[in-house]
């Protein structure tokens, strides 16, 4: 995701009119190290590219107001899952659901290797990517009561009931 | 001094699936199923992520057409009120549908406020609203209520219209059968859907029974937006 200087400024620019931290890439640069702008979620330590607020709403934050947030999936252990429906075809529909996040996000220049992007809901509409990365964690919180209801499955398909 | 019943619950929606009647989803909420005297209903909601779509129904009339609802996580009256003009009889049947197309499960949280009803009931307000909707850059005068339930007024009805964008550079129009009821104007960027009253865009417009509502929304920004609309039709007679 390498971007030009111009590029970056502009991105800069929509979040403040100090542009030292362009100083500070090029200084690491220099020095062989790839250092990235990028906005990093509070809760889930994750990352969005350099343009995140200047792309608020067109390209990110859809629908989740005027001001840029986290659009980081979380899970609501506090609600169960679904129940267990002739609706329900596959195990992969039965989860806790999720909510985007919504916390803070602060700028933060990182090295290139450490950055780990969190998936942007427009590469993922629908979010079928997302929810399998969240499902596999869901099976594995202990606040989690997915894997009594993935018992409670397992017997539905064997008609134990 | 009128009795009010309040039915209220917070239930996930399982991916790709449709819950025909969230209410009796709870089952201390079985007894409410049926209005059980004349009232005026309010109804508000928000869900958890984009992708879930209620209708809501009483008897056989539908007042809440498939709308998408607010991201949130607490329920805010009169913010996230979708319609509170809606008047079911004694022993009328809410049905309040759920449809989640995305492959997550998702929260919705609703409130249902039926007031008791003493009077005559009046005509009921039909309430449909969207978003986001996607507007392609370059996209002129896109109909946004095309082929949906209330593109035509069911009856003679009143209409106000709401509307929010994701971003700047939208614009939109407003026709009645073929009449400008408000011409080009911008929309307020405000990235949700639509809120009552803040949002409204025209209001007390006639719109006469079977004439065709034409909203459009026109996206020479430079780049694809998104839309949120918001349609309110009070009709004049009760059917």
């Amino acid at each position: 995701m390498a971007k030009t200087l111009e590029e970056l400024e502009v991105d800069l620019r929509a979040v403040t009119t100090r542009l030292t931290v362009i100083d500070k890439i090029v200084k690491a640069a220099d020095l062989g190290q790839e250092m990235i702008l990028v906005f990093r979620c509070n809760h889930s330590g994750l990352y969005f590219p350099s343009d995140y607020i200047k792309e608020w709403g067109r390209l990110y934050g859809i629908g989740l107001g005027p001001d840029p947030v986290s659009e980081v999936l979380d899970t609501d252990y506090s609600i169960s899952p679904p129940e267990i429906t002739p609706d329900i075809r596959t195990p992969d529909q039965i989860m806790h659901p999720v909510g985007h996040c919504r916390v803070q996000v602060d700028m933060h220049l990182a090295p290139a290797e450490d950055i780990q992007y969190a998936i942007p809901a427009h590469e993922d509409p629908g979010m079928f990517e997302r929810a399998k990365v969240i499902r596999s964690r869901q099976m594995v919180n202990p606040r989690s009561r997915l894997p009594m209801v993935m018992l409670a499955w397992d017997r539905v398909k064997k008609g134990a009931f | 001094m009128p009795r009010t019943i309040i039915i209220e619950d917070s239930i996930s929606v399982a991916a790709t699936s449709i819950n025909d009647n969230v209410i009796v989803s709870n089952a201390s909420l079985r007894r409410y199923l049926r209005a059980p005297f004349n009232c005026r209903g309010k109804i508000m909601a928000v869900i958890s992520a984009t992708g879930l779509r209620i209708s809501l129904d009483y008897g056989s009339k539908n007042v809440v057409g498939e709308s998408d609802l607010r991201v949130g996580t607490d329920l805010q009256d009169p913010l996230d009120v979708l319609s509170d003009m809606w008047f079911p009889e004694e022993g009328a049947q809410l049905v309040l549908r759920a449809a989640n197309t995305t492959g997550g499960a998702i929260t919705l949280r609703y409130r249902i406020i039926l007031t008791e009803w003493e009077e005559e009931l009046p005509p009921d307000c039909r309430v449909q609203q969207r978003g986001p909707v996607a507007v392609a850059n370059n996209s002129l005068d896109q109909q946004l209520l095309s082929g949906l339930r209330y593109e035509r007024a069911p009856v003679d009805s009143f209409l106000a219209v709401f509307m929010t964008a994701s971003a700047a550079g939208l614009t939109r129009q407003i026709f009645c059968d073929t009449i400008s009821i408000a011409p080009s104007s911008a929309i307020a960027p405000l990235n949700r859907i639509p809120q009552d009253p803040f949002d409204m865009n025209v209001e007390g417009i006639e719109v006469p029974a079977d004439k065709q509502i034409e909203l459009s929304a026109t996206n020479l920004s430079g780049g694809s937006l998104n839309v949120f609309w918001k349609i309110k039709l009070q009709e004049t007679v009760r059917l």
